[in-house]
């Protein structure tokens, strides 16, 4: 399967009418590793889930599926490819095991491959009780993870994932995100999110996304630490806030965190020589002083202009 | 894909449909009200010695073009409103695969509820001799009418994503096609010719008088195939 799974996205534009949705995007993802794909609300990451799945057709650029153009073979492209849409409402009069049967059918499972295929999907997103309750009955998470089984019939090489955690409770969060976790294992997941430590926790790489164009596309550790500024973490005894106007004082340099220790950054590589002297000059003893990275959401605010 | 294949894709559409419209209270209480409706007509339109049931024919295809604007609301327009169609339009069957198995549901839930107003010439018959003939072909004409019906109504509820415009547009159509009759009736020459041409109604004459003419077959299996046609086109644009 990996050298089918991955997804190639090359130079996509997608318009509504005169407002262009998405512009020449272009990445990859790869068998066994969850990206993110992060943007501001209207940024167009569903449209773009929707173009990479077959909803919506690219009006320029070329997407590529487990090894199938879209273009040229649209069904066969949607066959490689489970997804799960945000909210999208499933069917309450159906059982999990009636609608993951009904998606079997349209994903062309032969009948005696089918139950199996149902029971396999069913048990990887974690159904089993509730599979013969009607699907109006269950609760959110488990109508999440309904969403999720149906995306894995047929066990397709790629999945993409549209706000799977949106509205769920946190023991229900966790247990999808433990779900997604593994689904990274042996497929190409995109997932698309709001939830910046969400992200950080499932995915290697991030595609961030602000108006219609791709911002950047790294890995989460080095988005997160993608900076040329040098950020320090202070800890003095006692006097924090003191030894915080202190080092606000010097010359270009911003403090980011007041107390309990003191974070600053500055453009400049000379800071913790810098730190140090004036906390010495100043009469406090310092304890501990050491470089610290940015967070992604601090990383993500910057690229987004937050 | 082989053409098994195929039709296997169009049949668990039709049958989704059927279940999702059928085994909902809307459903059933569209079936159980179209043959309260029916029952109530036959009691306004039962004369001694009718030997035929023109009238209710008539009163029962209005029915069933309004239970057609309900349920082809479902089929695409709410659908879409509740983000379902997404599971589907995602999944490798075509557009064609789509519209057919929509268009075979929506219609067998039609069917069925044709079924529980046969109750009204079975009661009749057992009051009197009515003519057989006419009925029967009556319900071919009903039969036809109703897939005509629920193909517009399949592609005006593709073409949004709210059901009450969807409902809308299909009601301003067929009632379009409808007085496209009326006023072709008070007209002449090739002008009449042609709106009567356009209108169901003149079309399911023949049926209510026993005849199975080519011609109006003709004109409800073209505009199921233009309503078909519509919503294939419809789905392939909005891609």
């Amino acid at each position: 399967m990996a050298d089918r799974a991955d997804v190639v996205v090359e130079g996509i534009t997608r318009r509504f009418g005169s407002r262009v949705a998405v512009a020449d995007a272009t990445f990859t993802v790869e068998a066994g590793e969850v990206v993110g794909l992060l943007g501001p609300n209207g940024a167009g990451k569903t449209t773009l889930l929707r173009v990479l799945c077959g909803y919506l057709e690219a009006h320029t650029g070329r997407v590529v599926v487990g090894g199938v153009d879209i273009r040229d073979d649209p069904l066969g492209a949607r066959a490689q490819i489970g997804y799960v849409p945000e909210g999208a409402a499933l069917p309450a009069d159906a059982s999990p095991r009636a609608f993951l049967t009904y998606c079997a059918r349209l994903r062309g499972v032969a009948r005696n491959h089918r139950r199996a295929t149902v029971d396999a999907a069913l048990r990887q997103a974690s159904i089993g009780a509730d599979a013969d309750r009607p699907i109006g009955s269950l609760s959110r998470g488990t109508r999440q993870r309904v969403a999720i089984g149906q995306a894995l019939i047929g066990d397709p090489p790629v999945l993409i994932l549209d706000e799977p955690t949106t509205g769920l409770d946190p023991r229900q969060v966790s247990d999808t995100r433990a779900l997604i976790g593994r689904l990274g294992r042996r497929h190409a997941v995109l997932l698309s999110s709001h939830l910046l430590a969400e992200v950080a926790q499932l995915c290697r790489r991030v595609v961030v996304l602000d108006q219609g164009h791709i911002v950047t596309v790294r890995s989460v550790s080095e988005l997160s630490s993608g900076t040329s500024s040098v950020r320090l973490e202070v800890k003095v005894s006692g006097a924090a806030e003191r030894a915080a106007a202190v080092l606000g004082a010097l010359d270009g340099v911003t403090v980011v965190r007041r107390a309990p220790s003191v974070i600053v950054e500055a453009d400049d590589p000379e800071l913790a020589a810098r730190a140090a002297t004036a906390l010495v000059d100043a009469g406090i003893s310092l304890v501990e002083m050491r470089r610290v990275s940015g967070t992604l959401e601090e990383a993500y605010l910057r690229l987004v202009g937050g | 894909m082989t053409s098994r294949h195929s039709i296997a894709r169009v049949a668990a559409i039709a049958g989704r449909e059927i279940r999702s419209i059928g085994a909902s209270p809307f459903g059933v209480g569209a079936v159980a009200g179209l043959a309260g409706l029916a029952g109530a007509a036959l009691v306004f339109d039962l004369r001694p010695g009718q030997a035929r049931l023109d009238t209710w024919f008539d009163a029962l295809v209005v029915l069933v073009g309004l239970l057609a604007v309900l349920v082809t609301t479902r089929t695409f327009a709410e659908e879409e409103r509740r983000g379902s169609l997404e599971y589907l339009l995602t999944s490798p069957v075509t557009s064609v695969q789509v519209a057919v198995g929509k268009l075979l549901g929506t219609a067998t839930v039609l069917a069925v509820a044709l079924v529980g107003t046969v109750a009204c010439p079975l009661l009749v018959a057992r009051m009197g001799h009515p003519d057989p003939g006419p009925i029967i072909t009556g319900y071919v004409g009903l039969v036809l009418a109703s897939i005509a019906f629920a193909a517009v109504g399949c592609a005006l509820s593709a073409a949004t994503s709210n059901p009450l415009v969807s409902a809308a547009a299909t009601s301003g159509v067929l009632l379009l096609a409808w007085g496209a009759g009326l006023i072709g009736s008070g007209l002449r020459g090739r002008t009449q010719a042609v709106l009567a041409a356009l209108s169901p109604a003149s079309h399911l004459t023949g049926f209510l008088r026993g005849t199975l003419g080519p011609r109006d077959v003709g004109y409800f299996v073209v505009v199921a195939a233009v309503g078909l046609a519509g919503t294939v086109a419809v789905l392939d644009s909005r891609r």
